[in-house]
């Protein structure tokens, strides 16, 4: 029997120092007291000027420390969302990560209806065990902002029963969705419980909440529907170009929705976000495949790990227009920074072009990076089974392990490729030349042909389609 | 500002899987396992050594005691410098410095022009080395292919000579028998300007490699002797496989190739204390479907990453794998594997990672794994610096410049380039284009041909004393 030992089972990684991270909090402390933000709602502003806070300027509003660390310590440092069946959740507490797909719209390759192409892509990641939980748009398309609305909600939630990440067009759109998501939890007492969703609200970094936006996280205070608030700082257009200066701004920006929730009403469930990268090349939108992005929400995921708060980690997402080579490169470094910073939930599996749609394909191939790097993630065990000190003994010098016990009882806890070819090259060959894109292709085709979610009660997806059509 | 005290900043990142209770338990099994297992040494001079020093020996078996293990890592050096053949320091090898490269021997190669899969030759080996040259996030040079048209036996020394005359970055070498590897350091002699010249400054580094489980040959051993004897920095790794020549369970793994490397240090320390040796391996698992050694296999991460750190533990480098893969093709398996494999060696900090360029299970080399490999392995290097964290990145004077709403555009920025988001090459070059209008295929095989044309060979500079001498000594071997 063995005492006192202390045991590394998982890999551990971290990108600040707890004093770094102090250094940045008290620097934002002093950026929302001093700078302060712009909230453009009425409502908002009416619930500050109550408070502690200082609103000058019109819209200018300055918050003390006191009141910033009082909201900070209001959010649950637990929040569990429940997919309709009750088989799946996501648990959002330290260092335990759960894994996204989509936003599952646009999709690179439409077949055929918005309706039946959400549905299938979410029977997909219904399917794919690796995947978590799935998401829809969470912020209105730029080019086809009007072609997302809420009556292709239900289509998510037919194909699959993980819980859901989802962003509205307006406090209005939310209202209704969260009386769909209460309807499913069966009832609104019960969804405050067991919520089935997950909100997006967007910060217009620098610093600035928009009217809409102010007006869906008031809702969310209210109604405590956990609430996934993500700044879009891109370095050196809407947040300094220095990291540290990105971390400090995005933490200000937290400190802004986290007091105005509280302002609301105190309590409300709080994940951390955002899209910390450099411009795209091209000039237009943000690049995702920047080592920037992965380095940045590491550190940000530092800062949330600390401050007990949730963190939503973009990764999984590439800047080739493609399924390729590079989008490999991209999905990989993304989720393995994401999964090594131990992020809440880690959202974007399988978008390509920058975030603009989303591959299928690329959802396939993603779900087979996770499992690899789970495996990564499963670390070195050093209990004496796996030490096998006695073995090496008796195989000795010169000898073998493929016929040992041992290796039999062993082998079966590696990675076993799904997507990933490992023959040898005339194999490869006579079986066509297939790409990992190809096999994508292929596993994708066999899913849809043979997944059947769990049946969605057809009185219940009736009333959904209703309450999804009540508010054009 | 005020002056700070009590600070501590995390510059490096690095990640880890071992607790020290957790190394120190593998280490002691290391001990165990050289003390009771044992180790065959097909060897008489070395053996006759070895017990001279301490062990005990019976048959060619030979166990080693653990005073012997720590007396050889005491006089091991845990710093050496390596040098480029005209004086500059290209290597450091001591902890925080991470060198990538290719490997050796692979049996095929990808033509980088007809994309035909071929034998591979004397003049892909110039051409490796060349474009190596090129690649900034290259450390040091090996081939990615056996030559196909040396002399029978001779294909490590005709590729050195070809290495290391086109490239200005080290090249790690290997032979067969040791009558080569004393041709090959006379290559490296008079590349260096003579033997005082390469004792001052050596230029390169000998690959060699025990076999796995615990075994080592007359030839391994005879090359541990001699580079021993004649201070060349050499590296002793095995190439183990779990569930084949080792258990399947990765802490036993990472065990063995300790001990199967320890070998090499233990008689190279006995014969010349001091002289440089790297311990490390390339360690993966068997695929039990295929029966190949995966090199793609998300094990390899952990095995060496585990590898890596127990270097770390006892303070003496590492020689580990990545940037390798199992694809056939250019596709996103080659680089989701590359990927992997490379971020995980950056975060875990071994000196040298070899066998970058790798496919096919390590059955072909590809300069355009090579150079897709080169953009990662940036990009690793950039994460692993971390974030700067200090009165000027904190940038507190652009936000309040920004103002909220504001714009950073309009704002005189840091321009701290450690601190800002870097942009790795193939952002700042018109690349992205090439993932928009061709795929991401004919771009690294656009940039690979371009950098092949556009790089020049450092052999002009070489001295014709020393290129008659190579020739000749090629000629007589």
């Amino acid at each position: 029997m063995k005492i006192r030992e202390i045991v590394q089972t998982t890999p551990n990684f971290r990108v600040l120092s707890e004093d770094e991270i102090e250094r940045i909090y008290f620097d934002a402390l002093e950026v929302i007291a001093s700078d302060g933000a712009r909230v453009k709602s009425g409502q908002a502003l009416k619930l500050f000027e109550h408070s502690e806070a200082v609103v000058t300027d019109y819209d200018l509003v300055r918050i003390p420390a006191v009141l910033v660390e009082k909201a900070l310590q209001s959010h649950p440092a637990k929040i569990i969302l429940s997919g309709r069946t009750g088989q799946y959740s996501v648990r959002s507490q330290k260092d335990e990560l759960a894994f996204g797909a989509g936003p599952l719209y646009p999709l690179d390759q439409p077949g055929g209806s918005v309706y039946e192409d959400v549905y299938n892509a979410a029977r997909l990641a219904d399917f794919i065990a690796g995947f978590d939980f799935i998401a829809g748009p969470l912020r209105p398309l730029p080019k086809n902002g009007d072609s997302w609305n809420l009556s292709y909600v239900p289509a998510l939630v037919e194909g699959s029963s993980k819980p859901l990440l989802l962003g509205t067009a307006d406090k209005n759109e939310l209202s209704i969705l969260w009386r769909m998501m209460s309807l499913i939890s069966g009832g609104e007492k019960e969804f405050s419980l067991n919520p089935g969703f997950a909100h997006y609200v967007e910060i217009d970094s620098p610093l600035t909440l928009s009217r809409v936006e102010a007006k869906k996280l008031l809702f969310c205070a209210e109604k405590q529907i956990p609430c996934v608030c993500a700044s879009r700082a891109v370095s050196g257009i809407t947040a300094p170009e220095a990291v540290a200066g990105t971390l400090v701004q995005t933490l200000a920006e937290t400190m802004l929705v986290s007091v105005l929730s509280y302002l609301e009403n105190p309590g409300m469930p709080l994940i951390r976000g955002g899209t910390t990268t450099v411009p795209h090349p091209s000039g237009s939108g943000c690049s995702f495949g920047a080592p920037g992005l992965a380095l940045t929400t590491a550190a940000n995921t530092d800062i949330s790990k600390w401050l007990g708060l949730g963190m939503l980690f973009p990764a999984g997402i590439t800047d080739a227009a493609e399924p390729g080579q590079d989008a490999g490169t991209d999905f990989a470094s993304g989720l393995f920074y994401a999964f090594l910073s131990g992020a809440d939930m880690i959202c974007g599996s399988g978008l390509i072009n920058s975030a603009r749609a989303a591959s299928l394909d690329g959802m396939v191939m993603c779900a087979e990076i996770i499992e690899m790097i789970k495996q990564i993630g499963r670390g070195i065990s050093t209990d004496e089974e796996y030490l096998a000190i006695d073995l090496i003994e008796s195989v000795g010098p010169g000898g073998e392990y493929l016929t040992c016990d041992h290796t039999l009882d062993h082998w079966h806890e590696w990675f076993r490729p799904n997507l990933m070819n490992r023959s040898t090259y005339d194999m490869w060959a006579a079986g066509g030349k297939k790409t990992m894109k190809d096999r994508a292709a292929q596993e994708r085709e066999k899913i849809l042909e043979e997944h059947e979610p769990a049946a969605l009660d057809p009185k219940l997806a009736a009333e959904l389609k209703a309450l999804a059509g009540s508010g054009k | 500002m005020g002056t700070r005290t009590n600070l501590t900043e995390n510059q490096y990142i690095r990640f880890s899987f071992l607790s020290d209770g957790q190394k120190h338990l593998i280490f002691n099994q290391v001990l165990k396992i050289l003390q009771n297992t044992g180790v065959v040494v097909k060897h008489d001079e070395a053996r006759r050594l070895l017990a001279e020093n301490g062990c005990r020996v019976s048959g060619d078996r030979v166990y080693i005691p653990s005073h012997v293990v720590k007396k050889a890592l005491s006089t091991l050096p845990p710093v050496s410098s390596i040098y480029s053949w005209n004086g500059e320091v290209a290597l450091r090898i001591e902890q925080g410095h991470t060198y990538f490269g290719p490997g050796p021997t692979c049996p095929a190669f990808i033509d980088p022009h007809t994309l035909e899969r071929r034998s591979y030759t004397r003049q892909d080996a110039a051409m490796v080395a060349r474009l190596c040259d090129a690649l900034d996030s290259i450390g040091f040079v090996m081939s990615l292919g056996l030559v196909s048209d040396a002399p029978y036996g001779k294909e490590g020394l005709y590729e050195f000579a070809e290495l290391i005359q086109n490239s200005v970055k080290p090249p790690i070498a290997w032979c067969f028998s040791e009558d080569h590897c004393r041709d090959i350091h006379q290559i490296a002699t008079a590349m260096a300007g003579g033997p005082a010249a390469f004792d001052q400054k050596p230029n390169y580094l000998f690959y060699n490699e025990p076999i796995s489980p615990l075994l080592s040959d007359y030839n391994s051993v005879e090359k541990v002797i001699y580079c021993a004897g004649n201070n060349i920095p050499q590296i002793f790794a095995p190439a183990s496989t779990g569930g084949g020549t080792v258990p399947a369970t990765h802490a036993a793994h990472i065990s063995m190739t300790l001990a199967e490397s320890l070998i090499g240090v233990v008689t190279a320390q006995t014969v010349n204390p001091g002289s440089c040796i790297i311990i490390g391996g390339t360690q993966s698992v068997l695929d039990m479907r295929e029966a190949v050694f995966a090199y793609g296999a998300p094990e390899l991460c952990s095995l060496e990453a585990g590898l890596a750190e127990m270097g770390d533990y006892l303070g003496f480098p590492v020689f580990s794998a990545g940037g390798c893969s199992d694809s056939k093709a250019m596709d996103a398996q080659a680089s989701v594997e590359a990927c992997l494999s490379i971020h995980s060696a950056m975060l875990s900090g071994p000196s040298l990672v070899h066998d970058v360029g790798f496919m096919e299970s390590g059955m072909c080399g590809s300069v355009f794994q090579l150079v897709l490999a080169d953009e990662i392995i940036a990009k690793s290097q950039y994460i692993a610096k971390g974030v700067l964290v200090n009165e000027e990145t904190l940038s507190r004077k652009q936000i309040k410049a920004a103002g909220p709403g504001g714009d950073y555009r309009k704002i005189k920025q840091t321009g701290n380039k450690d601190g800002s988001f870097s942009r790795t090459r193939d952002e700042k070059e018109p690349a992205d284009k090439g993932t928009v209008s061709g795929t991401v295929r004919d771009r690294i095989v656009e940039k690979t041909r371009r950098l092949i044309k556009q790089t020049e060979s450092p052999a002009e500079k070489i001295s014709e004393d020393a290129r008659q001498k190579v020739l000749k000594i090629l000629e007589e071997a």
